[in-house]
């Protein structure tokens, strides 16, 4: 009787605890999404219709016409390819490197690459800034792409170099009696078996780029990223947010992350616990 | 991470041993070559940066005055605690770190606890928390800016539902707005923190249960005689990052409150960035991100020497 009970109070618990952190979570999403197609006259009005009588694209069509949105996706969508294949490449060869070699010069390497990510931004900012701009990087793609790349690099190598060492050594000896060299071994045998790791660290690090503030916030003006470009809406006025344009904004941006994370729950899951943390 | 302190045999590919030690020195030579990219972007991405801040640290640099940098010594330093702007952000910075780290340590392990029960809402809850992770918190903030509103808001919206005559402004006043911005950089993170905490969850194994369960120990002694004693080591070490990450926090001000009211919500992020790029007092700033590098620097080994205690 008692267990049943306990069984009735343990269900009810559960569920009503996930119903708030459910409400929590997506009631402000929801929020945004539906203020995006509010029209204006509902939109600035109290109490908030969360069930508004008509809908408006308006908002997107501003956004898209006038503010030319997509050339913004556009260049987040380059900067972000190019930042992941780069990392990917060069940290694939290190980790390698890293793995088959032992050498005391080698394991500092390794280790002043994965704790460098706790260097914080605002500590290399400024004299950043100044050496990019010397070298005529500022506001630039390859600028953005090194910088980028470079932000990705401690936990690609983590989570590459982790995986790789757990490719057997035997795998590589048996390529070696082949006759396979050194590159060979490295490009045809090894790396085939890396691709699990690589999708986990692709579909991290593209939330990475897109979360990314600082860098294109700081180390561009003309090239616009998403995450910046919510910031430059135009304001009709100094005291008042331009919430419908913002909104509207947000949800282009939230609303592909949100079917990304759908789709790739478990993969996100994997590579978050398997790198312990991101950066 | 490749064993250190190899003998003096010259640090042989681990399989080419018996190979000739030329072979080797070839070897290792072609190692280090396909080390160096990721080292050359590092470098000059953050070693030479750091080493500049350094620097730059000991000077007086202003772009807005005429006259080239002038080596002060430390005065930079001592600035910083005579400047009532940077009191203020060394004030608010402690307290947001402290407060956002109590409540992410208490809210992230119930959370976890809860993302650990295996009930049919386990998938969903399971997807949702990564949302605000996945989310730019630029988003997060400005949707804050507006939620906060007094007038328009939603969090007042939703406390008239049951109190129709609130009226509160809150990003106007000084604690309700340091408030406002430790409960997004909550919303955003907490979620993220509780997902590492479940990895650790999931380590314990199932039998330690059991056994408690067969002894007939109760769900809240279960909880402290085993769970946390389990997952403290790996709480404690998210914590260093998620510290870490609270201290040189800038997107959240940044979107939310740009600093304000007056200076309140100014992390010390925010005021390193505005003396470095709207007001040029570029030694100045440095001297305050080598101060918060200072301050990062031994809060982790305070967490990293707990960390040791405990085992």
């Amino acid at each position: 009787m008692s267990s049943t009970l306990n069984r009735t109070l343990a269900f009810l618990v559960r569920w009503a605890l996930t119903l708030i952190v459910a409400f929590v979570i997506l009631f402000p999403l929801y929020w945004i999404f539906i203020s995006s197609i509010t029209p204006k006259n509902q939109l600035f009005a109290s109490p908030i219709n969360y069930w508004p009588s008509a809908a408006t694209l308006e908002n997107y069509f501003y956004l898209f016409n006038r503010l030319d949105i997509m050339t913004k996706i556009n260049n987040t969508l380059l900067i972000t390819v190019f930042a992941l294949a780069i990392s990917t490449v060069l940290c694939m060869a290190a980790a390698y490197a890293f793995s088959r070699f032992n050498s005391r010069g080698l394991t500092i390497a390794f280790s002043a690459l994965v704790f460098s990510a706790l260097i914080p931004g605002i500590v290399t900012a400024r004299p950043l800034y100044d050496f990019m701009r010397m070298v005529d990087l500022v506001d630039t793609f390859p600028g953005l792409i090194v910088l980028y790349t470079s932000a990705l690099i401690p936990f690609t190598m983590l989570i590459l170099y982790n995986f790789i060492r757990e490719v057997p050594l035997s795998i590589d000896e048996a390529a070696e009696v082949d006759g396979a060299n050194f590159l060979q071994k490295m490009i045809h045998v090894t790396f085939p078996l890396m691709r699990p790791a690589i999708a986990t660290v692709s579909i991290i690090n593209f939330i990475t780029c897109l979360n990314d503030l600082f860098t294109p916030l700081f180390y561009a003006r003309k090239i616009e990223v998403l995450s910046v470009a919510i910031t430059t809406i135009p304001r009709e006025s100094s005291y008042q947010l331009p919430w419908d344009k913002i909104s509207t904004m947000g949800w282009i941006i939230v609303f592909p992350i949100i079917l990304f994370v759908l789709v790739f729950q478990k993969n996100i899951m994997e590579g978050i616990m398997a790198g312990g943390v991101k950066q | 991470m490749p064993q250190a302190g190899c003998s003096r045999m010259a640090c042989l590919p681990v399989h080419a041993r018996g190979h000739t030690v030329m072979k080797a020195k070839n070897k290792l030579l072609l190692a280090w070559l396909l080390v160096v990219p990721v080292l050359l972007v590092r470098g000059f991405t953050t070693l030479y940066p750091v080493a500049m801040t350094f620097r730059n640290s000991l000077f007086d640099i202003s772009l807005l005055r005429p006259g080239g940098p002038r080596f002060v010594g430390l005065d930079n330093f001592f600035r910083i605690f005579s400047d009532p702007k940077l009191l203020v952000s060394i004030e608010f910075t402690t307290l947001f770190t402290i407060v956002s780290m109590l409540f992410h340590i208490v809210f992230g392990i119930a959370l976890a606890l809860l993302l650990n029960v295996n009930f049919r809402g386990k998938r969903f809850l399971r997807t949702i928390v990564l949302i605000p992770w996945a989310m730019p918190m630029v988003v997060a903030g400005l949707a804050a800016r507006w939620a906060f509103n007094d007038e328009y808001g939603l969090i007042n919206d939703l406390i008239r539902r049951f109190n129709s005559s609130f009226h509160f402004d809150w990003l106007v006043y000084a604690d309700s707005a340091r408030l406002a911005v430790v409960a997004v950089d909550l919303w955003k993170d907490v979620p993220f923190f509780a997902i590492l905490v479940l990895a650790s969850l999931q380590f314990i194994p199932g039998e330690l249960y059991e056994a408690a369960r067969i002894d007939g120990a109760k769900t809240l002694r279960i909880f402290w005689h085993i769970t946390l004693p389990m997952i403290t080591k790996t709480v404690l070490t998210i914590s260093i990052f998620f510290t870490l990450w609270r201290l040189t926090s800038y997107d959240v001000v940044y979107s939310m409150t740009s600093g304000g009211p007056a200076d309140y919500t100014t992390l010390l992020s925010y005021r390193i960035m505005t003396e470095a790029f709207t007001n040029l007092n570029l030694g100045y700033a440095s001297a305050i991100a080598v101060f918060l590098f200072a301050v990062m620097v031994v809060i982790s080994s305070l967490n990293l020497f707990a960390i040791k205690k405990l085992d």
